[in-house]
């Protein structure tokens, strides 16, 4: 079980580490602190795991669920309040994907927090029907909300 | 339409873009650090039943070494105050026990309505049982306050009145605390379901 844990540990890290930043209104910090969470939950769980979904899916549950508690826990609350900078580089010019991947975090953190899970998912490329599995939001239903999402983010990046 | 799409794969594209992270701790010690992240739960809970048991254990001490089965009022008194303890620690066994069937690796909607319904259960909790083992509890021992007096030494019996007073006051506080805590988690839970439910 080690083993397997440390293969998804090294595969999904990133992957779970973009979801909780998403969360977090791009804050790293705080994203870190919840992928850990994430990963303990996922350790403290795997033996129970009895492939019941794909594993990424079960991964993507649990990193949706961690966050969705974390962010209710008041030291976040606290946190998420300080204003996120984009990154400057050494001749002082700011990146322009830096601003846009910013802007992006500031929108989904507007979204409603379940269209937040559904968004970020959409930006990972997993599909709908993994989507509909990991949220327990049918198929058809997640369809018609994620043309709305999609067009709610686009237009308040645009702003 | 055409403009809106090419504008979300542009979003994509930039999200796609980002950075890879490689985890800061090894998965060995990430597996330590979660061992011991929940071994630490389970004292902390364990911790709480602990004291309310030794608190228990105290009292029938106290029950029998001061004969208190010879007086009705000190035996009911003392009797309430064990009694109370003994029902927090249930409660306190059972909303553990609830708490630890949720599984974080349900879908979110199933996870959300299951941890909803945990912290209604913990209002009732609140607003319920928490009252009433409180002041009964408070009442039982204000009630044996002449008997302690008639039966301890002058310094024993201040020391009790006093800490007691500092303790009830003390627990009122982390009660009412861990109660606002547990109240905001679950409005916030609540609002988010709805928003989702309408949206």
């Amino acid at each position: 079980m080690k083993e397997l844990f440390a293969q998804l540990y090294e595969q999904e890290y990133d992957r779970v580490f973009r979801l909780c930043r998403g969360y977090f209104s791009g804050n790293r910090v705080l994203a870190e602190d919840a992928t850990q969470e994430v990963f303990v939950k996922i350790w403290d769980n795997l033996a129970s795991y009895r492939e019941e979904a794909k594993l990424t899916t079960w991964i993507y549950r649990i990193a949706i669920n961690v966050c969705l508690m974390q962010v209710r826990k008041a030291s976040y609350r606290k946190e998420l309040h300080v204003l996120q900078i984009p990154d400057v580089t050494m001749d002082g010019v700011v990146d322009e994907d830096e601003i846009r991947l910013s802007k992006m975090y500031s929108c989904i953190q507007q979204l409603e927090e379940v269209n937040r899970a559904i968004i970020l998912m959409i930006l990972e490329g997993v599909e709908y029907s993994e989507m509909a599995e990991v949220t327990g939001i049918k198929e058809e239903t997640l369809r018609v909300k994620i043309h709305r999402i999609k067009q709610s983010l686009t237009k308040c990046v645009k702003q | 339409m055409r403009k809106t799409m090419n504008s979300f794969e542009d979003l994509e594209n930039t999200w796609k873009n980002q950075n890879r992270l490689s985890p800061r701790k090894s998965a060995e010690d990430l597996i330590n650090s979660a061992e011991a992240e929940i071994a630490g739960m389970k004292i902390k809970q364990r911790g709480t039943v602990l004291i309310l048991s030794l608190t228990v254990a105290i009292l029938l001490l106290y029950l029998v070494w001061m004969q208190a089965y010879r007086h009705a009022w000190f035996f009911t008194g003392l009797l309430i105050m064990i009694g109370m303890l003994a029902i927090r620690i249930v409660l306190e066994v059972v909303s553990y026990a609830r708490f630890q069937r949720i599984s974080p690796n349900k879908s979110t909607n199933a996870y959300c309505e299951e941890i909803i319904a945990y912290y209604h259960w913990r209002r009732s909790i609140h607003y319920i049982f928490t009252p009433i083992i409180y002041v009964s509890y408070v009442a039982a021992f204000v009630s044996l306050m002449p008997l302690f007096k008639a039966n301890m030494s002058p310094g024993l019996y201040w020391y009790v009145l006093i800490s007691g007073v500092i303790v009830f006051i003390g627990l009122a506080l982390l009660i009412y605390h861990q109660i606002k805590k547990e109240m905001t988690i679950l409005n916030s839970l609540k609002s988010s379901a709805q928003e989702h439910f309408y949206s």
